[in-house]
């Protein structure tokens, strides 16, 4: 088995953002910034931002007017949205064109951080959090190791895969049962690498233990991206080769003041939004 | 990321006036008026509309503009569904679109209207402006109501209060701990009665010991208290409703009613009495006067017996009369004399021997040694021996074992004491204390058995109490009476 660093110096074989992402990413953390020079910095990529534009009129937001420039994009949106489109369609790239095994479906895959992105926001809209776009990115990446470890050690992974569809295990039982680095802590250091901010860290290295970060100013995030993770992986069992019962976290919970009654309204909106995201699967 | 909400000092200043503004709302009115003003400190604002739930406006900037919401209605759905703050280029404006929302439910949308784009650390201002007044507000709205409230259960319990103080009854909740928790206005200017509270009191905490329904009485001074108290349980405690109401006219009432019912009986029953002797009077006479020749002499002379006997009833019946009619004039008179009360006795149980004789009654008398000398009336106090002696033999078991009536005088020292003791049907519990009132007789259907008036122990103790002495009676149903006189010797 490969050790944690040694697993992490191979990190770079993963694709890292390119200039435009790294200067979207950039942008989007400047207060300063204009939406104008968001908007600059995603042109600079026609692709890119020809799948943002989509993105913005799709179903999901169902804006009543077309919009067909990017500054009114982020207006409408607002940047952090914009922001979040760029990246998701970033993230859906380096998924489909890193190197991988055949042992996880990247499609179920990618489906899994699009509802968990989903989830995070709705949950965030129902709880009244006041910034619900920074749970969509939060939500998108948390797990992102699982496709660094993919790459990393497509035996791992496999050995992984065999046990939790097999034995109806969780992902995280399954790695702690084979001894496998966890693809929370690499998919940390991933995103740390990536230059991405303190609380995407935080979330794709506590997502699954939120009781890690309760004292941290982003611990309500950690903790949402939690719970919309549980929910997804119920509610879709297998999307990130994860089966069985996960484990629901109590300080969670507490934490978020989350009851039953809420509990039930967030999974009720949570599918009808779910529905609504069919154009960020197929990009 | 904190990097996103203002780092520059003029939003740092901006929010510390916007949440010292904030400190001193007390109205949602006051909280959009705050509102808007740190949002024109913060942007270039054209105008402003905040509109409620229902997308009425709550609040327009500048007050007299007339704006057209409904043109933005579409844009309006769209923000409240999605609770997407967003911002849209509508002609020359750009138009800001601010849902508030509090734990997913909608209180309302902020409209506002800008000459131009806003830079990203505005739109946040804005957003979290927002955000906070429409927590606020909400909190506001909620104390509101809360107070409102209030004053609502105020107002009904004032209600309540002037009901319960229009009661006639007096009314006090008296609490678990036994103190007066309530009292109606009635109790408050009538309830000061020497005695009535710590009786009410007394009852009420009987009810919340044993949580049942308890009638009480009162009196005091010649006004009748009737007491009611129900358990109430309040807030986990037992509290006792008591309920005290004068019912001294419905009690005087009912006296007067039932005196007036014994006056028609006593009628009924004194005509009867006065007809029997008669009766016989009239038939034996008019027996002597049609027949005088051939009667012979005993038979003669035990008819004029009768006649002369049943004219003497007759005799005292007309003085018990005549005596209750002084009686009632307060003109019943003693005439005193120094007289041997032996003498008195002995004379009154020997003129009873024939009837207690003719009644199967053994007539006993206990009398001291020597003369035991009183200033008293002695014909009164013989009609009083005469009336109790005869109603020891009247009242006498008729069928079974031997019947007695015995006299005893005694000499007490300062005072004398005279027993007559019999061991007849006597006297039920709950009639001991009415048979010296006028007109009462134990048993009225025993009317035409015994005769009487029913007046005679009301003047016996008229004539002891003249005497200031008193009269007492001791008695068990089916086993006898024994009445008690005490007669002080002195005349004070
Ligand atoms: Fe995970
Ligand atoms: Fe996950």
């Amino acid at each position: 088995m490969l050790s944690i660093d040694k697993m992490i110096d191979r990190i770079e074989e993963l694709p890292s953002p390119d200039f435009v992402v790294q200067k979207i990413i950039s942008v989007a953390s400047d207060p300063h910034a204009s939406a104008q020079e968001l908007a600059d910095a995603i042109m600079m990529d026609a692709s890119l931002s020809s799948k943002v534009l989509k993105l913005a009129n799709s179903a999901y937001y169902g804006i009543p007017r077309r919009i067909s420039v990017l500054s009114e994009a982020i207006m409408i949106l607002g940047f952090k949205t914009v922001r979040n489109l760029a990246m998701s369609v970033f993230t859906y790239s380096s998924l489909f064109s890193s190197n991988g095994t055949e042992a996880i479906n990247r499609k179920s895959l990618w489906r899994h951080f699009v509802y968990v992105a989903v989830g995070s926001e709705t949950l965030g809209e129902i709880l009244g959090y006041p910034v619900k776009e920074e749970l969509f990115i939060n939500g998108l990446l948390h797990d992102i190791g699982k496709v660094a470890l993919d790459v990393i050690s497509p035996r791992m992974m496999r050995a992984i895969s065999s046990i939790t569809s097999a034995k109806n295990r969780t992902f995280l039982e399954a790695e702690k049962l084979l001894e496998i680095p966890p693809h929370t802590s690499i998919g940390a250091k991933l995103v740390e690498r990536w230059g991405l901010p303190d609380v995407i860290v935080q979330t794709v290295e506590g997502h699954h233990s939120p009781e890690m970060f309760l004292d941290s100013i982003n611990a309500e995030v950690v903790a949402i991206v939690h719970v919309a993770d549980v929910v997804a992986n119920m509610m879709f069992p297998g999307d990130s080769l994860s089966y069985g019962k996960p484990n629901l976290s109590h300080d969670a919970l507490n934490l978020l003041v989350l009851r039953p009654k809420t509990l039930i309204r967030f999974m009720d909106r949570f599918k009808v939004k779910v529905k609504k995201a069919d154009e960020f699967l197929e990009m | 990321m904190a990097e996103t909400i203002g780092s520059t000092e003029k939003i740092v200043n901006l929010f510390s006036s916007f949440i010292m503004e904030l400190n001193n709302v007390h109205s949602t009115e006051e909280v959009f008026s705050a509102l808007i003003r740190i949002m024109r400190k913060t942007v270039n604002v054209n105008w402003m509309a905040i509109l409620d739930a229902e997308r009425k406006p709550i609040k327009i900037y500048p007050n007299s503009s007339e704006l057209n919401i409904g043109r933005f209605s579409e844009l309006i759905e769209w923000a409240l569904d999605n609770k997407t703050h967003s911002f849209y280029p509508v002609g020359e404006e750009i138009v800001g679109f601010l849902p508030m929302i509090k734990g997913g439910d909608v209180l309302g949308i902020i409209l506002i209207g800008l000459s131009q784009e806003p830079r990203v650390e505005e739109i946040d201002a804005l957003r979290v402006f927002s955000f906070l007044s429409s927590t606020v507000s909400e909190n506001v709205r909620l104390l509101e109501e809360v107070v409102e409230k209030n004053r609502l259960v105020e107002e009904t319990m004032k209600y309540l209060h002037s009901i319960l103080d229009t009661f006639p009854e007096m009314v006090i909740v008296v609490s678990q701990e036994g103190e007066i928790v309530y009292m109606n206005r009635r109790f408050v200017e009538e309830g000061d009665v020497e005695g009535l509270k710590d009786e009410a009191l007394k009852i009420a905490r009987q009810v919340i010991e044993t949580k049942v329904r308890r009638v009480g009485e009162y009196e005091k001074e010649g006004q009748y208290y009737s007491i009611v108290a129900e358990p109430l349980q309040y807030q986990n405690t037992y509290q006792a409703v008591t309920t005290i109401m004068n019912v001294t006219s419905t009690k005087e009432l009912e006296r007067l009613k039932q005196l007036d019912r014994m006056k028609t009986e006593f009628v009924a029953n004194i005509s009867h009495e006065l007809r029997t002797p008669l009766a016989a009077i009239k038939a034996y006479s008019e027996t002597v006067l049609d027949s005088l020749k051939e009667l012979d002499e005993n038979t003669l002379k035990d008819f004029m017996e009768t006649i002369y006997r049943e004219s003497m009833h007759l005799e005292n019946l007309l003085d018990e009369l005549l005596d209750f009619s002084r009686m009632e004039r307060k003109a019943l008179k003693l005439e005193r004399r120094d007289v041997d009360l032996v003498e008195v006795v002995k004379d009154a149980v020997d003129s009873m021997r024939e009837y207690a004789k003719s009644n199967g009654v053994k007539l006993e008398v206990v009398l001291p040694e020597g003369s035991l000398k009183a200033n008293v009336d002695p014909s009164r106090m013989r009609q009083v021996l005469l009336n109790l002696i005869s109603n020891g033999i009247k009242y006498s078991k008729k069928d079974e074992g031997e019947s007695y009536v015995k006299v005893v005088l005694k000499d007490e020292g300062e005072k004398v004491q005279i027993i007559v003791e019999d061991n007849g049907i006597g006297i039920p519990e709950d009639k001991l204390d009415k048979i010296f009132e006028k007109f009462y007789r134990v048993d009225s259907s025993l009317t035409y058995e015994i005769s009487g008036t029913g007046l005679g122990l009301a003047i016996v103790k008229e004539i002891v109490e003249l005497h200031g002495g008193r009269i007492w009676v001791e008695s068990e149903e089916g086993k006898g009476s024994k009445f008690y006189v005490e007669i002080p010797l002195k005349v004070e």
